[in-house]
């Protein structure tokens, strides 16, 4: 299935401030991805530009809030929204994270994870099985930054995931940002990371700059992708057939040019064989956005 | 003979008349309306997607006309460095900055505009009916109207022609009405025929304006707004303190330049203030001049296009023309 999902290339998260610089652009991204709780109450102002972003765009919803790892399980008022949204879009694919966002009712405003155990998998595997029934689109899940460990954890993440996209014969939304930034945070390799997820499930990437808080990074969305990241990216790249990959920039807009700059290049890593005959032509470059600019 | 002037219509009180009268016009106005929505169904029709290139020219066409297709372009030649305007306290002269420069780099409709300005030129003449720029542009225009109309964005002609037909008969008869009614009266003796005259001209103006199809379709207005929507954010920025008016059209865009663009959606009422505020001085004197010489929303602005039945002169001065009779032409 995963297989079949069609090869959308290379785009931008929607931000509104974005927008007239996107309309002015079309030809240079691929697919836009858009935050799908900006639309579930929408205004009639907010329709307007979902239509008129549907009919220049594919679009992939990207939600924030199915909680998918609530153990009360999936709030049914939010998902016939969602599901509203997505039939509207009829994307190849909707999005959310591996991760929950209330509990007993309270939203906590926050992405936070979940202890890496069985119950914690039976719970996402539920509240996934609910969430298909009730949306015919593929489903794609997105790994988190998290910044505690529990001790209770019986697995760890990645075997977590593979679990949980096996028992969900659902696709992955690999965030290389996230992968880098944990580990840097939590001390680990994310090359033996990689390792151990299902990468022919891995359908897209996001990716963007992270932001140094001392020892610690933090997935602010506010800065340009830095070398480091792009070497997750393309090691992704190279073991995995990547169908679509979103520049997720939220604060701190550059101009535009500078964001078309960091998609080409994430487009010639996605296009492999383009991107490592030049890789080799010129020899690998310490600063791969020197490359493309000078390009 | 003696039914004409001996039957319930022809005697009957002058008063009672008059709200009858009143009701017949109201009714025509209805059934004219009626007819007019019925003409213009393109709001049914899919909204057209945000082209990859929008043509600035072909939108400023779309929203004021030739008017405002050629204030675009004398903007694009402005922002190019092709022109330059001096202004002093009367007039806005217009002259090309360098010779060399206008050959290439220019579109066609750009350099048949620098043709037309030839050595120098007035920005008032550029509104001129038979002289003017926008008469040199005329075949752009033509091209443009075509395409447009042709995408159900402005009213067909044979549609305009149609629905005026059609308010015209209904004019006829009610003003046939009046005037039978008028005589009759008179033959019978009764001179207190002022308000039935009255009525009459006031019921077929209302008629004639109602029959109007608007130059731009409920597509054309659909599809404004949704420019409008797309590129909402150009018009801040063109406003933004510190644009440099020497800084040139944006090259590093895959499509059009967004200044240019944002003058063809929004009209160039947008740049008041902002570095190229010169320029709109220039044709806020120009419309000025044209205002002496024609009065009322002169030619020199683009909202003086709005009817159906021409691109650059009516009567109405409606939405669909956006910033044209605004900042742009009045600051």
């Amino acid at each position: 299935m995963i297989e079949d999902l069609p090869k959308l290339g290379v785009g931008l998260g929607f931000r509104e401030p974005l927008r007239p610089d996107i309309f002015l652009n079309q030809s240079r991204l691929d697919f836009l991805e858009i935050t799908s709780d900006h639309y579930l109450d929408a205004t009639p102002g907010k329709l307007d530009e979902l239509s008129l972003l549907q009919d220049s765009f594919t679009l992939i919803p990207h939600s924030l809030d199915l909680s998918l790892g609530s153990a009360e399980g999936v709030d049914e008022v939010y998902l016939d929204k969602l599901a509203g949204l997505v039939g509207r879009i009829s994307p190849p694919w909707f999005s959310d994270h591996i991760c929950f966002t209330r509990s007993n009712g309270i939203k906590l405003g926050h992405l936070a994870s979940v202890p890496y155990t069985d119950e914690a998998l039976k719970v996402f595997v539920g509240n996934i099985q609910r969430v298909k029934e009730r949306i015919p689109f593929p489903l794609i899940l997105e790994n988190i930054t998290y910044d505690v460990t529990f001790p209770s954890s019986e697995m760890s993440e990645p075997r977590f995931i593979s679990r949980l996209l096996k028992e969900t014969d659902c696709g992955m939304l690999l965030d290389a940002t996230n992968l880098f930034i944990n580990s840097v945070n939590n001390g680990y390799d994310w090359r033996r990371f990689l390792d151990q997820l299902p990468m022919e499930r891995v359908v897209q990437l996001h990716f963007v700059g992270s932001h140094r808080h001392g020892e610690r990074l933090i997935d602010a969305h506010s800065n340009r992708t830095e070398d480091e990241i792009w070497n997750v990216f393309e090691e992704i790249c190279v073991r995995c057939d990547i169908k679509g990959a979103i520049l997720e920039r939220d604060e701190k807009f550059p101009d535009f040019s500078e964001l078309l700059d960091e998609l080409e290049i994430a487009r010639r890593f996605i296009r492999k064989e383009e991107c490592f005959a030049q890789i080799a032509d010129k020899g690998m470059p310490p600063n791969r956005s020197s490359v493309a600019l000078a390009e | 003979m003696d039914f004409l002037l001996d039957n319930p219509l022809a005697t009957m009180e002058g008063p009672i008349f008059l709200v009858l009268y009143g009701f017949i016009i109201l009714f025509s106005a209805i059934g004219v309306a009626f007819a007019r929505a019925h003409a213009d169904q393109t709001e049914q029709l899919s909204i057209p997607a945000i082209p990859p290139e929008p043509d600035p020219f072909e939108i400023a066409f779309l929203r004021g006309g030739s008017n405002e297709g050629a204030r675009a372009v004398i903007f694009s030649l402005f922002q190019k460095g092709s022109i330059q305007i001096d202004t002093d306290a009367k007039t806005a002269i217009i002259r090309p900055l360098q010779a060399s420069v206008t050959a290439s780099g220019l579109t066609n409709i750009e350099r048949t505009a620098m043709d037309w300005i030839g050595a120098r030129r007035e920005a008032s003449e550029v509104f001129e009916k038979n002289t003017g720029l926008v008469n040199s542009l005329e075949p752009f225009f033509a091209q443009y109207r075509s395409q447009l109309e042709r995408r159900n964005l402005l009213t067909k002609s044979e549609n305009a022609g149609s629905i005026k037909r059609y308010a015209k008969i209904v004019v006829f008869c009610v003003l046939g009405l009046g005037i039978y009614k008028i005589l009759a009266a008179i033959a019978n003796g009764h001179f207190n025929i002022f308000f039935t005259i009255v009525m009459a001209a006031i019921g077929s103006v209302i008629l004639l304006t109602v029959g109007n199809l608007p130059r731009v379709t409920k597509l054309g207005n659909i599809y404004l707004a949704r420019l409008k929507t797309a590129f909402d954010g150009l018009q801040y920025k063109s406003q933004a303190r510190g644009l440099v008016a020497d800084g040139g059209p944006n090259a590093s865009f895959a499509g059009p330049d967004p200044l240019l663009l944002s003058v063809g959606v929004f009209g160039s009422g947008i740049l008041a203030g902002s570095a190229y505020g010169n320029y709109n001085t220039a044709f806020e004197k120009a419309q000025q001049r044209q205002e002496s010489n024609s009065g009322g929303c002169g030619s020199a602005c683009g909202a003086s296009s709005c009817s159906s039945g021409s691109d650059s002169g009516g009567s109405s001065c409606g939405s669909g023309c956006g910033g044209g009779c605004g900042g742009g032409c009045g600051g």
